[in-house]
């Protein structure tokens, strides 16, 4: 929703895996246009292919990179997700609250960080890039917001999710709290 | 599918695709409104939205792309997927086997069933299979009956109480 897909958009999804937004996205687009949903691991790619084919998705290229480095490609997009790696926190799963360790939050941080950086260098100059985590640690969201902000001179613009109570922090950051309706959420749309 | 090997069809390579397919379920699947290609180690044939081709690719690592529609066999037969049975099953007038409602969950677990009947199905061909309301995808018809073709991975397992 926040990053507003239409039919004939070329889209990166930087983080794909396991694939729930990129095929929401190519809803979307109504199978037109292209999207671009990279992701590294093994594993992780197997069930992103698995579930763009159940999902009759036809406008998809899936590619092995590390999110780090597609910015290499020299290739510049109007609209990319980055749905990052997280510790998951806002999930409220007791195995995932038990295991998540301030060293973790630290570590995803920074490959958050690296792939913010590699986001930017793929946006082009009136893009969109929408940042968005399932946890609630503000190491791995406001704080990376800051960091876009303040070192990449990325600006934040305004995102409006109908339907969804949320409380709005660090400039036009929204993060959405875990209940009974769903998961805990973290969302900001960034720009040149 | 790895893309190194991988092979755009286009004009007569396409329209023969679609020519096996008229000749196998009897319906026409316009595969022109899209990017037709294959892996040329082997027949599997993918279509993707003709846009894809528009980016330049020559700098990603790419691991696939589109959607696999089926694998091109001997005697100009193809072993469709279940979404190529999906997109072709609805208008298809040939090699469609219907099952009873006894034997859906069966096929669904990967079990060899019988068909309940049979629209225009040859003996030795893969076949669409599908209910009345549902396409559930494709498999080999035997002379013992439908030789179960579904994907492990798109089997599913039941515990003794949900059967």
């Amino acid at each position: 929703m926040a990053l507003d897909s239409k039919p004939n958009d070329v889209i990166l999804d930087l983080a794909a895996s396991p694939g729930a937004k990129t095929t929401q996205i190519a809803s979307m687009m109504k199978n037109t246009g292209v999207i671009i949903a990279n992701d590294i691991r093994h594993q992780r790619l197997k069930a992103l292919r698995g579930n763009l084919q159940r999902c009759g998705v036809l406008n998809t290229v899936v590619t092995k990179m590390w999110g780090e480095t597609v910015w290499k490609s020299g290739l510049k997009f109007s609209k990319i997700l980055l749905d990052a790696p997280c510790t998951a926190t806002g999930t409220m799963n007791p195995r995932i609250l038990a295991e998540t360790s301030q060293s973790s939050i630290h570590s995803l941080s920074t490959l958050q960080k690296r792939l913010i950086e590699s986001a930017s260098k793929l946006l082009s100059d009136d893009g969109t890039l929408v940042y968005s985590t399932c946890s609630m640690e503000e190491e791995e969201n406001e704080e990376n917001i800051e960091y876009a902000v303040s070192e990449l001179n990325l600006k934040t613009k305004s995102v409006n999710v109908k339907g969804l109570e949320y409380s709005k922090t660090f400039e036009n950051c929204i993060r959405v709290k875990p209940s009974e309706k769903g998961e805990g959420f973290f969302v900001c749309k960034l720009g040149l | 599918m790895q893309t190194r090997a991988l092979d755009l069809l286009e004009g007569q390579q396409v329209k023969d695709i679609e020519k096996i397919i008229q000749k196998n379920y009897g319906t026409e699947l316009d595969l022109q409104q899209y990017s037709v290609f294959k892996t040329s180690n082997e027949e599997k044939i993918w279509i993707a939205s003709r846009q894809i081709f528009q980016v330049d690719l020559s700098k990603l690592v790419v691991n696939s792309i589109g959607l696999y529609l089926g694998k091109l066999k001997r005697n100009e037969k193809i072993n469709l997927s279940t979404e190529g049975s999906q997109l072709i099953g609805k208008t298809a007038t040939k090699n469609v086997v219907y099952l009873g409602k006894d034997s859906i969950l069966k096929f669904l677990q990967g079990m060899n069933v019988k068909p309940e009947k049979t629209l225009n199905a040859e003996p030795h061909n893969f076949v669409i299979i599908r209910t009345d309301e549902e396409i559930l995808g494709s498999s080999l018809l035997a002379e013992e009956g439908i030789r179960n073709l579904l994907p492990k991975s798109r089997r599913i397992s039941l515990t003794q109480s949900e059967l």
